[in-house]
């Protein structure tokens, strides 16, 4: 089965990384995460294994942007504090207090978003409906809802744009 | 970056949750432009952001929308409030939790403990230095001095990191190994659900199995008689989410969906051949088992029929 998609799913890597070489280190850790997890009967392995490719590129890029974050905070503590402190330990409760202002301005922009666009994104992603529930609560299809969300998530990205 | 490509990326990503995802389009769509990749990144980020927060801004939003039309839309979708109305519930499930909290200590420790909560009922042990296990209701956990622990039914775990004395939990013939992390696990006795809200365990099948790693975001699904587990993501604020009220499900199979209930209620529920194990995504407001089972049957489409004591979903003929 992996031999066989093994040349699309490079493809696809490439194109989701912009990297030849990320893609080639990312086609491989896939063929061993799937030659030693013995998945057993899946439904559909090829979507099966495009799922586990995208997991492993969205925790690079996850890892990748934190590490910028941390830097860019790093950078900014030293130029306000002469004498640095260790520089790791972040309180837990100002992890919390972050925490609290991420939901804070999630919440916020979620309630900006226009009707329909927020309706179909609350049932969906907070509440947690299939599509397919939330289009026959609204009464509109699944393809319209797959749009008023599509229109809901870049709102948001506008809003929370860092 | 223009709004249409992050519809255009947020359209992607919605997509492939589905099994006929155009892979081939998306490949292509990636390939047609950089910013798509930038745009697809930022779009799977945020929507990773929201299903982190996602208990916490469901509790920050206002309870309703304060329109006119939310009476059509309440006496269409009668759900609906329960859920947003979770808050007494949830404060009165965390107090008794916190009264059910125990540990037996002294010097009279057999060499097994068993720790069992009631239906409808948690119950919060400690179970190794730095580590505690919630117990579901109708859940039983045996704990052995310096050995592995066995589980009956569901609990979410909490482990300090030591890396010198992981903890391994056996459940079902699968064992979950874990040196600090957040975890839920949940068995029928036929299909076990591991899943991960902070940090990494592992699970194989008992008896010397490759294991299969697990991270936070994400859940393996294990067929009991076969050993064989399948990996699927699910939202971590979803992971043991039961513990204060709320049943919030992320493609769970039904099997566990039905046995959560028959603990929760103390009735039995079962799932037929056919249907257990289709994913389940939604949430279930706690009630009785007629009301929990009418949820499922409005949110999976399922059939129900009465079969004496029992209740079976997704029976022919319905």
């Amino acid at each position: 089965m992996f031999g066989e998609l093994r040349g699309e799913l490079l493809r696809f890597l490439a194109a989701r990384t912009g990297d030849r070489v990320e893609a080639e280190d990312l086609v491989q850790e896939l063929w061993l995460r799937v030659s030693t997890a013995e998945p057993g009967p899946i439904g559909n392995g090829r979507a099966y294994l495009y799922r586990i490719a995208q997991n492993l590129v969205l925790d690079r890029v996850r890892e990748r942007r934190r590490r910028e974050r941390r830097d860019g905070e790093w950078a900014d503590t030293q130029t306000i504090k002469v004498a640095g402190e260790a520089a790791d330990a972040r309180p837990s409760a100002a992890d919390v207090i972050i925490e609290r202002e991420e939901a804070a301005a999630l919440a916020a922009a979620i309630a900006a978003l226009p009707e329909g666009a927020g309706r179909a994104f609350r049932l969906h992603k907070l509440e947690g409906l299939p599509h397919a529930e939330v289009a026959a609560q609204l009464g509109i299809s699944r393809s319209g809802v797959e749009k008023h969300i599509a229109v809901a998530m870049t709102h948001l990205r506008r809003a929370l744009k860092d | 970056m223009n709004d249409a490509i992050l519809e255009a990326a947020a359209l992607w990503h919605q997509g492939q949750a589905r099994d006929d995802m155009d892979w081939d389009g998306f490949t292509a769509w990636l390939e047609a432009d950089p910013r798509h990749r930038e745009a697809y990144d930022d779009i799977a980020l945020l929507d990773e952001r929201v299903d982190n927060a996602r208990g916490a801004i469901l509790a920050s939003l206002p309870a309703n929308d304060g329109e006119a039309s939310d009476d059509h839309f309440e006496a269409r979708f009668p759900a609906r409030r329960p859920y947003l109305a979770w808050g007494g519930i949830a404060t009165a499930l965390l107090v008794a939790v916190t009264a059910g909290s125990w540990w037996a200590s002294g010097p009279s420790l057999p060499a097994t403990t068993s720790y069992a909560a009631a239906a409808g009922q948690t119950r919060t042990v400690a179970v190794a230095d730095g580590a505690t296990a919630t117990l579901a209701g109708g859940s039983r956990l045996d704990v052995a001095k310096g050995a592995a622990l066995t589980l009956a039914g569901s609990a979410y775990f909490d482990v300090r990191h030591d890396p010198a004395r992981p903890l391994t939990v056996n459940v079902s013939g699968f064992e979950v190994r874990d040196v600090g992390t957040r975890f839920d696990i949940n068995s029928d006795g036929k299909t076990i659900r591991v899943a991960v809200a902070e940090g990494k365990v592992s699970v194989a099948a008992s008896g010397g199995a490759v294991p299969t790693e697990v991270t936070a975001g994400h859940a393996v699904v294990g067929d009991v008689a076969r050993g064989t587990v399948t990996l699927v993501t699910a939202a971590p604020a979803s992971v043991g989410a039961w513990r204060s009220g709320r049943f919030i499900y992320d493609q769970v199979p039904l099997s566990l969906v039905a046995a959560d209930i028959a603990r929760y209620t103390g009735h039995p529920v079962t799932v037929a051949e056919g249907v257990a194990q289709r994913r389940f995504s939604g949430v279930l407001a706690p009630g009785d088992r007629d009301s929990m089972v009418a949820s499922v049957r409005q949110l999976a489409g399922v059939s129900v029929r009465r079969e004496g004591d029992a209740v079976l979903l997704g029976g022919t003929g319905g």
